[in-house]
């Protein structure tokens, strides 16, 4: 064998790992296994949205066994809805869970009185899908089909914010923690 | 562009009678200068927000996000007419879904169509067995049979001006709108289609967070024989998202509608 055949031969032993590199690479394109991975059906812009609760210091407080914030941003749990904890920041949100408000009998009137007290947002979730009765003074006829809603008493703190309210249910609780950093970054351009 | 100069001078109109004196800031949140003289503050204000889903292997895909807001209002100066102003936004949204061998590819979501309907004779409420009435709701201590308030004749406008429709970063031309408007004074139905046009490919206004605005008058003077309260309106939003491939083929097209419901 002469060196010429030679480079020939050994030159068709590469082309396999030439082939195999490509693909490697355009699936490692494709795949693209350093970026953030966002739970399946949400949109691309689901960091973007996160990204703007961070630049905003967004405090969330959660009344519920279920609602995470898929686990991609912090928050602090509660065990029940307190009236007089104080909360009075713009860019503080409370949500309240109807599924938990009701399995502990819980009374309306906290819920009222909590949105009477403070200027934060009141977001009322899943007051739909719990099937519940609960009269709450300032929930409106209109959302009783609705399993989140954003509130804030405009008397109170004198604002003009218009209440953002979703028309039916979410396929599953992850679309609705979805749904609720999008509000929340709507809610923050429409201050701007 | 006849039709575009008409809706023009229907909305100069309409604006002439609104003056810009100050307005209530609901009605400032949703773009209207309403003149607060005239009047004064919103009688009622409602708002939905929705997604729209495209569901493929079981999976379903947010494309999709619209709003809907509502407002009216009682002519201070005349108890024969009220105003109503409407509000919708629409926003694509991109997604990434399974295609050849599972690969995942971006699904370019754009807004085909966004339709704001209200039949003012025809709009309806349902209600519900043991619903009460409260002094700050609408609620029925029973339920009754369809409510219909009933007006003879209204006038309508639809903006076409040159104010901004989309968000300050995407520009806009008016080729990339068109208007479908099958307002008829006789049926009493006020209905627009703002329809988004891709032009040389460019799909520039559809694929942006948009808002179009619609408001028209009602005739009050015709008898209304609700028993809600004297005004009693419905007006829904279809917006239809798609992918902008379908676009220029075979277009896959998610509908979504919203219902909101005025009463005073």
């Amino acid at each position: 064998m002469n060196s010429k055949q030679e480079r020939q031969t050994s030159d068709r032993n590469q082309i396999p790992t030439a082939v195999f590199l490509t693909i490697a690479f355009v699936l490692l394109l494709s795949l693209n296994p350093f970026s953030k991975k966002i739970p399946e059906g949400l949109p691309l812009n689901y960091y973007d949205r996160i990204e703007i609760l961070e630049d905003y210091d967004t405090n969330i407080y959660i009344y519920s066994d279920v609602i995470d914030l898929n686990e991609h941003y912090g928050f602090f749990e509660l065990n029940s809805i307190n009236p007089t904890s104080g909360y009075q920041s713009d860019t503080t949100f409370i949500i309240i869970d109807m599924n938990k408000f009701i399995e502990n009998y819980d009374d309306a009137s906290n819920i009222e009185a909590l949105f009477n007290s403070t200027c934060s947002y009141i977001v009322i979730a899943n007051y739909h899908s719990s099937n519940t009765n609960y009269v709450i003074d300032f929930y409106e006829l209109t959302d009783k089909d609705s399993d989140l809603v954003f509130y804030k008493n405009n008397e109170l703190c004198e604002s003009d914010f218009n209440k953002h309210s979703f028309s039916d249910s979410f396929p599953s609780i992850v679309y609705l923690n979805y749904a609720i950093f999008d509000t929340i970054s709507r809610i923050y351009g429409e201050q701007e | 562009m006849k039709k575009l100069l008409l809706f023009a001078l229907f909305f100069a109109a309409a604006f002439v009678n609104i003056n810009n004196v100050s307005a209530d800031s609901t009605g400032t949140g949703m773009g209207f200068d309403v003149d607060s003289t005239m009047y004064g503050v919103k009688d009622d204000y409602d708002t939905h927000s929705s997604y729209s889903y495209y569901v493929k292997s079981g999976t379903s895909y947010i494309i999709g996000w619209s709003r809907l807001e509502t407002a009216v209002y009682k002519d201070l100066t005349d108890s024969d007419w009220a105003l109503v102003i409407a509000k919708a936004q629409a926003e694509p949204m991109n997604i990434k879904i399974p295609g050849l061998f599972g690969i995942k590819y971006t699904y370019d979501s754009i807004t085909y169509e966004a339709n704001l309907r209200s039949d003012i004779d025809g709009s309806y409420m349902y209600t519900y067995y043991g619903d009460l009435y409260t002094n700050s709701g609408f609620v029925m201590a029973e339920p009754e049979p369809m409510i219909e308030p009933q007006s003879n004749e209204y006038t309508v406008s639809v903006e076409v001006s040159g104010t901004p429709k989309v968000s300050a970063t995407t520009s806009f031309t008016v080729d990339e709108l068109e208007f479908d408007f099958d307002h008829s004074g006789a049926n009493q139905i006020y209905d627009v289609t703002f329809e988004y046009i891709c032009v040389t490919g460019s799909c520039d206004y559809a694929n942006e967070l948009t808002y179009n605005r619609g408001l028209f008058l009602v005739d009050m003077t015709a008898g209304y024989n609700g028993n809600v309260g004297d005004f009693f309106n419905t007006m829904t939003l279809e917006t239809s998202f798609g992918d902008k491939v379908g676009r220029f083929s075979t277009p896959i097209v998610v509908y979504k509608t919203i219902l909101n419901t005025l009463y005073y």
